[in-house]
């Protein structure tokens, strides 16, 4: 890219439509496209409006098609946030327009799992609820997939759980994000990632005043309110930041979130540094690696993976460090899918009229998942981990989890 | 012989301001353009439709005209304004006392400058320089050269005006001291055509002398160039003007998605001089990032020149009438050759005015006492709302409203049948600008279109980013398949049609071919050399 | 800070090619990318050369290779350099179902979508023209109803005039039905013929049009991955088919891209995508690490060796913000150009001698290393490869690929 200082460097995605030369290289990439002859591609969605931004205040229809999986992002030669632009136009959109039931609870999991979470035995009830309304075809009527079944909540969450667990004081500290999947439908992988972190030495903290990331939110084009949890997330990052404990997160949508999105839908410089403060946990874990800090003292883990790279952690720019990590553990073999997009993209694929598109999206992966001779599949991102569930009848995990049966 | 009481010369602003006027006061006139419509300083300027602003010190009288015409071509010509409004700023640089007259000047000649703080001057304006230390808002607007010009021959014929273009005056017909007619050769076929008249009026802009000498007749036109630079993004939101003693490149003008900053002044020899060369790129951009200091980060689209015709009057200085901008010339008063009109100079803001004054002296000539109405009635009616509703389900996201501002209500009628009638016709030929493959269809069969550059200044194919790296191939191929069949039309070698397009897509872009413009380069010469490889010698 | 033995900083063709021939020689290779190469763009066909600097045309481009001006890249590359790295390629391909048929001594012509024929080197054998249309009498161009960006009578006016009017022309329109939606690609296509369905369909459409003399002419359709689809149909037709170059998205650009990034992680190499390499350090004529830019933070990749394969003006390896300013991103290093604007750019954009600008970027030495205005080598370390090599305008000449492919090898096995 040209050599320009401050247009260049602006993180905000508003003004990056200009840098669009047309090249299609987004259009060619672009997964939805390649299932759906309905969605007019990213460039002529929110790039093409973006440059008439000033004057115009037309909708273009297709846009609800577009899953914000970044693909285009990616294979944009010009620096174009394309989905970015994608999701700020969505959130113009429902500044005008009322949300859907089904967006609204879509969009807000959050909330729905707090109070879950504050009733004895809520989860129980809930996940029956959820059960019973999938198969009484409430959720369908709502507009969601009745082919999918809806994240389970777990008994006890992260946060609750984490209580319970005694760890080594120590001079070195993590914040743990777990976001709400971790919290509240999976609160194991947190704490596999507490225990790889104690391995090294790390006494891990939580701050439990972080709320939902907000990708949930953005998608579904409730911007005033991701807004909200942006504020809220990023005081609290830039006060760790002030410590000098960095913010490391395991789900790779939501540190993408922090990391990026942030900064790139609402441009603010606060942003930006907080954004500094955000670690992907594999991340963390090759730079000690790399330094000579990570304990290498595994125990044999004879397994074939096959890995998942998630659309949301190629976008971040770091390159696959969990692979460079498993690779340590003797008797690990990871091999990548490299098969794309899954499709599911956050709660895309959980909208009825898009489930056809997600799986379509997701076929190749699955096929390549089905053919391989793999013992385990490993991905780092919770929605694409259902998506692989449902669609190869396999029972994915997060490659902390690999990590910590290597330290056990 | 083919006759019109009125035969006007030059498809210019003027001209088809005349054309519209004279024929709305009932008089049979026929315009002549030897090229296409609006080829010349109409089109080939920045686009600002004065509030007078610019004039309130020099020109307090000049200042009165725009202000009055700007409120009435928003009026008439509303789908050819775009009303963003300007700003007047000053920079540390700048003399406090220029500031001053200003202020008085707007007072005087009536135009609402109302001073506004800083704060809010980088709020509505991010990326301005932060030496700005005063700013106002002043009722400029942007306008289409292009557009507006067509919407007034649109206008005319609906009162039965005509136009020719691509017929080149080649003769004046004279008789006892009286204009009788002109002689015309075609630039196609070079068929002469002779066509008789009661009245001439020469208003052909920088060749206006040309034209005169055909008659016989001296008339003064220095052709003045003035070389203006557009960038591919909107770098303002309103135009935005220096406030200071007038000079280069210190007016920023956004028109859609992109902004033009302008202007040079040099006298050349000749009016199709519209060259443009790197150190007069150099000097705009030195001058523009005084106001937007990251000017050299934004890419160039391209570059490109007109000539503002200046009168110099039989043995006066130039700029006799400085102070209205325009002349007219009545030859029978000035040169004994009854029956033929010169009028140069002024501005496009005024053009309408102008063409009042023209007109009104024809009419007296002929007896006629009809009022001139064209500060009253709308150009073009609006396209209804109801219509641009159903039309929302065929086009991308805005494509509506930009087809019909740029088609009116009548073209946009038939576009839109298009586009029902056959899906395949929603194709997105130009996806920078939105045009649709039954809008390229239904202009590529007018009459008055005989190349594809007709057709890009009609519908803005080939204008947007991508330069016509896209449309090229399409616009070419859809032209000749609409006009198969048709002996000897350009559009049959769709090859050169392309190579045209872009070469004049180039002519702008090779004095500003820096960084980013060199990227847009690189990949038109990838796809018309490479893929398609247009540029081949012979390989036998 | 993350080690290899070499970084390739690119991921176009170049910088793939450079990649691979790296791991397959043994080496840690990390490979960092920002944004698709032009691989989407290119129509991946090998143009080695097919016009002189008069813009002659060339029937052996490996013979006029050696009267090239002194400055232009394949003079460093060699030829024998220039004959291994295409075979490299080929392999690659081959190996991976899309073989490339050619020569280097002689031209083959591929049939663009505006019916022009190009010279090229070695193309795969779906878009090889030449092999099919001696002794063809009846040429069909087989239009997709709906398909933007391929327009079946225009193209056919103009292959008229370069095939001769011996023959008999005419369209054949298919219909994929895939109508009603948005505007279709080529892609779209290829996706179609990718199913059964779409291939029975194909060939129930245009059976009735072949014979035993004919030949189909078709957009850039026969299926996203290899090669394998143009054999079929071909069979089933009982004609030869022949793909055209198109407007981007070029499918075939997006085959080779496909079956090199697959190659790339079969042999080992770190891919990190959507990384801007925005600087380096150096100490002394040796580079120690660049710097990328990731989400939010910088980081530095440490390497024995590096080969910038960044791209020019177009990807961005060169940059120029003001005029007689050119600047390479990475290591700054000196990039060779004409001042002044009276050789920057010719009077006409489709010229008959190079555009100057086009000539823009870094001179190197024999071994790809990058050389300082006064000859001397600049970085020991750092091969240079790909577009932002000085000295050649390779629209003009015809030779991007085979410049890239050749130049990647060699700065890969130096």
């Amino acid at each position: 890219m040209s050599d320009t200082k401050m247009i260049e460097e602006d993180k905000q995605a508003v003004y990056s439509g200009d840098h669009c030369l047309s090249c299609t290289s987004c259009m060619a990439n672009c997964p939805v496209m390649a299932a759906s002859l309905e969605y007019r591609g990213p460039k002529l969605v929110a790039p093409a409006h973006g440059r008439m931004h000033f004057s115009q205040d037309d909708y273009e229809d297709s846009l609800d098609f577009c899953s914000n999986c970044k693909s285009c992002d990616r294979a944009c030669p010009s620096g174009v946030a394309v989905s970015t632009l994608n999701m700020l136009m969505r959130g113009e959109y429902y500044r005008h327009h009322p949300h859907s039931k089904r967006d609204d609870m879509l969009a807000h999991g959050e909330r729905m799992a707090k109070l879950v979470s504050a009733i004895p035995f809520g989860s129980t009830f809930a996940n029956l609820g959820t059960k019973v309304s999938g198969a009484l075809g409430v959720l369908s009527a709502m507009g969601i997939a009745g082919q999918r079944s809806m994240p389970s909540y777990a008994s006890k969450t992260f946060y609750r759980q984490f209580k319970d667990i005694k760890q080594p004081k120590s001079d070195k500290k993590v914040l743990f994000y777990p976001g709400c999947s971790i919290n509240y439908n999976e609160p194991h992988i947190g704490i596999a990632f507490v225990k790889v972190m104690n391995h090294n030495g790390y006494e891990v903290l939580v701050d439990e005043g972080m709320n939902c990331c907000g990708s949930p939110l953005v998608v579904t084009g409730y911007l005033d309110e991701a807004k909200e949890h942006a504020d809220n997330n990023v005081s609290r990052i830039l006060k760790w930041k002030e410590q000098g404990i960095p913010v490391v997160v395991c789900c790779t949508s939501c540190s993408l979130m922090l990391r990026a999105e942030y900064a790139e839908l609402f441009g603010e410089q606060r942003m930006e540094d907080a954004a500094e403060n955000i670690y992907d946990a594999f991340e963390f874990l090759e730079e000690l690696m790399s330094k000579g800090e990570l304990k290498t003292d595994f125990k044999r883990v004879d397994k074939k993976l096959i890995y998942h790279v998630p659309c949301h952690l190629k976008t971040q720019g770091i390159g696959t460090p969990a692979v460079s990590v498993l690779k340590q553990v003797p008797g690990v073999e990871v091999e990548l899918a490299d098969a794309g997009c899954c499709g599911i993209s956050g709660n895309y694929g959980f909208k009825k009229e898009k489930y056809d598109i997600s799986m379509k999206i997701g076929e190749k992966l699955f096929e390549r998942i089905k053919e391989s001779t793999a013992d385990d599949v490993i991905c780092d991102c919770p929605t694409c981990r259902m998506q692989i569930k449902h669609g190869t009848q396999t029972d994915p995990c997060h490659p902390i989890e690999i990590l910590e049966e290597a330290y056990r | 012989m083919e006759h019109a009481t009125v035969i006007v010369i030059g498809g210019g602003a003027t001209g088809v301001g005349i054309l519209r006027d004279l024929s709305m006061r009932g008089i049979d006139t026929l315009l002549i353009e030897k090229a296409d419509l609006v080829n010349g300083a109409s089109s080939r300027y920045h686009g600002l439709l004065h509030s007078g602003g610019r004039y309130a010190v020099k020109d307090q009288e000049a200042a009165r005209e725009c202000i009055e015409e700007n409120k009435i071509l928003r009026k008439i010509g509303r789908s050819c304004v775009e009303p963003y409004g300007g700003m007047f700023v000053r920079l540390n640089s700048d003399p406090a006392d220029f500031e001053d007259a200003w202020v008085e000047g707007c007072r005087v000649s009536g135009i609402e400058a109302k001073q506004i703080s800083l704060d809010e001057a980088f709020r509505i304006e991010p990326r301005l320089s932060k030496n700005v230390v005063s700013a106002y808002m002043v009722p400029d607007a942007a306008v289409d050269g292009f557009r507006l010009s067509w919407q007034n021959v649109d206008s005319a014929r609906r009162y039965g005006g005509r136009a020719k273009t691509y017929e080149e005056v080649v003769g004046i017909i004279t008789q006892n001291g009286k204009v009788k007619g002109i002689r015309t050769r075609n630039a196609f076929t070079g068929l002469i055509t002779k066509i008789s008249c009661d009245i001439l009026v020469n208003v052909a802009g920088g060749w206006a002398g040309q034209v005169a000498k055909l008659a016989g007749l001296d008339v003064g036109v220095q052709p003045d160039k003035g070389t203006l630079i557009a960038f591919n993004q909107r770098i303002c939101n309103h135009i935005v003007n220096r406030l200071h003693k007038s000079s280069d490149g210190d007016i920023f003008v956004p028109h859609g998605s992109i902004t033009i900053l302008g202007t040079t002044s040099m006298s050349v020899d000749d009016a199709e001089d519209t060259s443009t060369a790197r150190d007069e790129v150099e000097s705009l951009l030195a001058i523009g990032e005084q106001t937007f200091e990251h000017l050299r980060d934004y890419r160039i689209l391209r570059c490109f020149a007109g000539s503002r015709p200046l009168y110099i009057p039989p043995g006066g200085a130039v700029g006799r009438s400085a102070s209205r901008g325009f002349a007219i010339v009545d030859h029978g008063e000035q040169d004994g050759l009854e029956g033929m009109f010169t009028m140069v100079g002024g501005k496009f803001t005024t053009y309408r005015l102008m063409a009042e004054k023209l007109s009104d002296a024809v009419c007296k000539k002929l007896g006629n006492t009809m009022p001139c109405r064209t500060a009253e009635e709308p150009l073009v009616p609006e396209v209804p709302e109801e219509e641009r509703k159903e039309a929302r389900s065929y086009f991308p996201s805005y494509g509506t409203d930009l087809a019909a501002t740029r088609l009116g209500p009548d073209r946009f009628k038939s576009v839109v049948r298009r586009l029902k009638q056959d899906p395949e016709k929603r194709e997105l030929v130009c996806e920078c600008e939105n045009v649709t493959r039954a809008e390229v269809e239904e202009i590529a069969n007018e009459p008055s279109v005989h190349q594809l550059s007709d057709i890009r200044r009609r519908t803005r194919v080939g204008m947007g980013t991508c330069q016509a790296n896209f449309c090229a191939l399409r616009s070419a191929s859809i032209f000749a398949d609409c006009r198969k069949g048709r002996q000897d039309d350009a559009a049959q070698d769709s090859l050169a049609q392309m190579k045209e397009l872009l070469e004049g897509r180039w002519k702008g872009i090779r004095p500003v071919l820096l960084g980013r413009t060199i990227r847009e380069m690189e990949m038109t010469r990838g796809m018309y050399e490479l893929l398609f490889h247009v540029n081949g010698g012979a390989t036998k | 800070m993350i080690k290899s033995d070499v970084i390739v900083i690119g991921g176009g063709i170049a910088g793939m090619v450079a990649a691979l021939v790296s791991a397959r020689n043994g080496k840690r290779v990390t490979m960092l990318t920002y944004g698709e190469g032009t691989l989407p763009l290119n129509s991946g066909v090998i143009d080695i050369l097919a016009y002189d600097q008069q813009h002659h045309y060339v029937e052996n481009p490996m013979k006029a290779m050696e009267s090239l001006p002194e400055e232009h890249p394949y003079h460093r590359i060699g030829r024998e350099a220039v004959e291994e790295g295409i075979s490299f390629f080929r392999e690659v391909m081959g190996a991976n179902g899309l073989p490339y048929a050619g020569s280097f001594d002689r031209h083959l012509f591929v049939p663009t979508a505006v019916g022009t024929l190009k010279p090229t080197s070695f193309a795969p054998r779906s878009l090889a023209g030449s092999r099919v249309f001696q002794g063809r009498r009846k040429i069909v161009v087989v239009s997709v109803r709906g398909l933007k960006d391929f327009y079946g009578s225009i193209m056919l006016e103009n292959l008229k005039k370069e095939l001769g009017e011996s023959r008999s022309y005419e369209v054949a329109v298919v219909d994929p039905n895939l109508g009603g939606g948005r505007d279709i690609t080529t892609q779209d296509v290829a996706r179609w013929l990718e199913s059964d369905e779409g291939r029975r369909n194909f060939v129930a459409q245009l059976r009735s049009r072949g014979g035993s003399d004919a030949v189909f002419i078709v957009p850039q359709v026969l299926g996203l991955k290899d090669g394998e689809l143009s054999e079929e149909l071909e069979e089933r037709l009982g004609a030869p088919l022949v793909e055209t170059t198109c407007l981007p998205p070029s499918v075939n650009g997006m085959r080779v891209q496909r079956i090199l990034i697959d190659a790339l992680r079969k042999a080992g190499v770190n891919i990190v995508e959507n990384t801007r390499v925005i600087g380096a350090k150096v100490k002394g004529s040796k580079a120690i690490s660049v710097t990328a830019e990731g989400c939010a933070r910088k980081k530095e990749y440490t390497a024995e060796r590096f080969i910038l394969a960044t791209g020019g003006f177009y990807s961005g390896g060169i940059t120029m913000r003001d005029f007689d300013k050119p600047k390479e991103v990475v290591f700054n290093l000196p990039v060779s150009f004409v001042k002044g604007e009276a050789g920057w750019a010719n009077d006409k954009l489709f010229s008959d001698q190079p555009q100057g600008f086009a000539k823009s970027g870094i001179r190197t030495d024999a071994a790809m290393r990058p050389l300082g205005a006064d000859g001397k080598v600049v970085l020991e370390n750092v091969r240079v490869c790909g577009r932002m090599l000085a000295g050649y305008d390779f629209c003009f000449e015809h030779s991007g690929n085979g410049v890239a492919i050749s130049s990647a090898y060699k700065a890969a096995r130096e």
